[in-house]
């Protein structure tokens, strides 16, 4: 049997040590972690708690404490947000999408009123979110006869904190279980080319999105304006004053009249002085409201 | 290369493989501690990463990890802990006999992924 | 044995507890939602279940039930192998994988409200006509629902 040579009850993890963790990650992170997640967030940590040698929790805490490097918080965030996914998540925003909004940007797009369409998936993980946009758009032009008119007109980026997770995105290589997840067969069929356990995504949908690394803290300015954010299942974890500030950084980064999406179980607050809710078969969705300066 | 998962449970060792797969590494399956280190005896060279159960008949996840980091052919092939076993001593323990990483189980299949990739060093 | 007594905790508490194990460990392994279920359904014949024994403050039995074409569709969202595919072996190794997450999960949060836990390994029984008679041991069932199909019986009992 191996034994290590550490007495157990000093590396044995101490509700001081986890506060001070907790703190941090709230301060430096605007993520609130509750006790539940103890334990979660003490396997997330083991790969950082290896490379730096630590041999205690209080020692990793510490170190990531007292660390001014950006990258640290950085890979702190990644460790501790879920990669949870799925296709077409929740059902009413892709009846939204292309029920209402779709038809009314093709009238833009055709009438000049617009020159294009800008769409962000925001936290987008291996990839399903702005790929089931892109299907959905995809779908939506060709079966209208406009996709060679109009298709190059839709901007769609994925944005999220992991360049692990986007890389497998790019690769847009999904196995039985992430395909078995919310995916229609028609659309699989359609979209996916099979080989053994592993489904390639169509090249066609893969180019029409852009998949780039971003932290959700830095300043939204560089990515530019949208008119639909999907910023969903991603709120959930911030502490109520990060939820605050995300709230008006996301309409900032917002066209006039653009449409934000969070997830549908989600509890999107103190938004009324920004956003109007609009309700469409039973799901809703936000529509920036004008600035009022 | 390949990856090794040594599970006694069929169903993690298929949701492991899909992983792998996904990552266009081929798969090696073991059900228990003896039998990867058998495999390993004849195909250490060509394994990347073994992902390892830590409670499982016979030879324990740490009992295997101590014996792969305690043999000069194998010691350099990072081991992941895959296990429901929680609780930060069990993490310590298993970082400070030589594991690379330590996931708990349940895991999302995407959560799989990304450790193996950082596990070989394709991640942060 | 150290450690507080599972009988000191609000029974409140602990169904609390119990719900989020479960609807986590369902919704990260399949990616489907358990709800609790409205209704007192029972697992007819053709019945599985998965079961893990828990010994220190609490000495349990941990146990999870459904019907053999519930648990075919759970385990074949956690593999990805399609549910004809599935043998009756892998249901098995599936349920008892399911019972075993659980609790691992399970345990994590009673250790943090200071109990003293244990666990074993988990395995599964099947067939007709199963009846598991627990006498008034009972401590706690929970029913869920995770699709309109598929219920879930989960009960806790004392040993």
């Amino acid at each position: 049997m191996y034994r290590v040579g550490v007495d157990v009850m000093n590396i044995n993890i101490s509700s001081e040590e986890f506060e001070l963790m907790q703190r941090y990650i709230e301060e430096e992170c605007g993520i609130s972690i509750g006790n539940d997640k103890a334990y979660l967030i003490e396997s997330r940590l083991s790969g950082m708690l290896r490379e730096l040698g630590c041999s205690s929790y209080g020692e990793l805490y510490n170190h990531i404490y007292n660390s001014e490097d950006k990258r640290v918080t950085q890979r702190v965030i990644d460790a501790i947000t879920t990669n949870e996914t799925l296709w077409f998540r929740d059902k009413t925003p892709w009846a939204i999408l292309e029920e209402e909004l779709l038809p009314l940007y093709v009238e833009q797009l055709k009438s000049r009123e617009k020159d294009r369409i800008r769409i962000w998936s925001a936290g987008c993980s291996t990839g399903q979110e702005p790929y089931s946009i892109a299907m959905t758009i995809n779908s939506f032009l060709e079966e209208r006869g406009l996709k060679s008119e109009l298709l190059y007109k839709f901007e769609i980026i994925g944005t999220d904190i992991s360049p692990t997770v986007l890389d497998m995105a790019k690769n847009g290589r999904y196995d039985n279980i992430s395909i078995m997840r919310g995916l229609p067969v028609e659309c699989r069929d359609r979209y996916f080319k099979n080989e053994g356990r592993i489904w390639t995504l169509d090249r066609t949908i893969m180019d029409m999105v852009e998949l780039k690394q971003f932290n959700l803290q830095n300043s939204f300015m560089l990515l530019g304006k949208f008119d639909i954010i999907f910023c969903r299942y991603v709120m959930i974890y911030f502490s109520p004053e990060f939820k605050v500030k995300m709230a008006e950084k996301l309409h900032r980064a917002l066209n006039t009249e653009g449409v934000l999406f969070v997830g549908s179980s989600e509890m999107f607050s103190g938004h009324r002085e920004l956003f109007d809710t609009e309700e469409y078969r039973g799901g809703v969705y936000y529509r920036k409201k004008e600035e009022t300066l | 290369m390949k990856i090794m998962t040594v599970d006694d449970s069929a169903i993690t060792r298929k949701i492991i493989r899909s992983a792998v797969e996904v990552l266009d590494y081929d798969v090696v399956e073991a059900m228990d501690g003896r039998e990867a280190l058998e495999l390993l005896e004849r195909e250490y060279e060509e394994i990347a990463l073994i992902l390892l159960d830590w409670n499982m008949p016979g030879m324990d996840g740490m009992e295997m990890l101590s014996n792969i980091k305690g043999d000069d052919r194998l010691k350099h092939i990072p081991v992941m802990m895959v296990t429901s076993e929680t609780g930060g001593e069990n993490i310590i323990r298993a970082i400070q006999a030589g594991a690379a990483h330590y996931l708990v189980k349940p895991f999302t299949i995407e959560e799989l992924a990304k450790r193996i990739l950082e596990c070989l060093g394709r991640g942060y | 044995m150290s450690g507080k007594g599972l009988l000191d905790m609000d029974m409140d508490r602990f169904t609390g507890l119990l719900n989020g194990a479960f609807t986590d460990v369902i919704r990260t392994m399949t990616g489907l939602d358990a709800e609790e279920a409205s209704d007192c359904f029972t697992v007819e014949e053709d019945s599985i279940t998965g079961a893990m024994a828990v010994f220190g403050s609490a000495d349990m039995m941990v146990t999870l039930s459904t019907g053999i074409d519930a648990a075919k569709l759970i385990v074949a969202y956690m593999t990805g192998v399609i549910a004809a595919d599935l043998t009756l072996s892998d249901i098995h190794d599936g349920m008892a994988e399911l019972v075993n997450m659980f609790v691992g999960r399970l345990k994590a949060d009673l250790v943090r409200e200071g109990l003293d836990i244990t666990i074993t390994s988990p395995f599964s029984i099947s067939g007709n006509d199963v009846e598991l008679v627990f006498k008034d041991r009972t401590y706690c069932i929970c029913r869920y629902s995770i699709t309109d199909d598929v219920g879930v019986i989960l009960r806790i009992v004392n040993i």
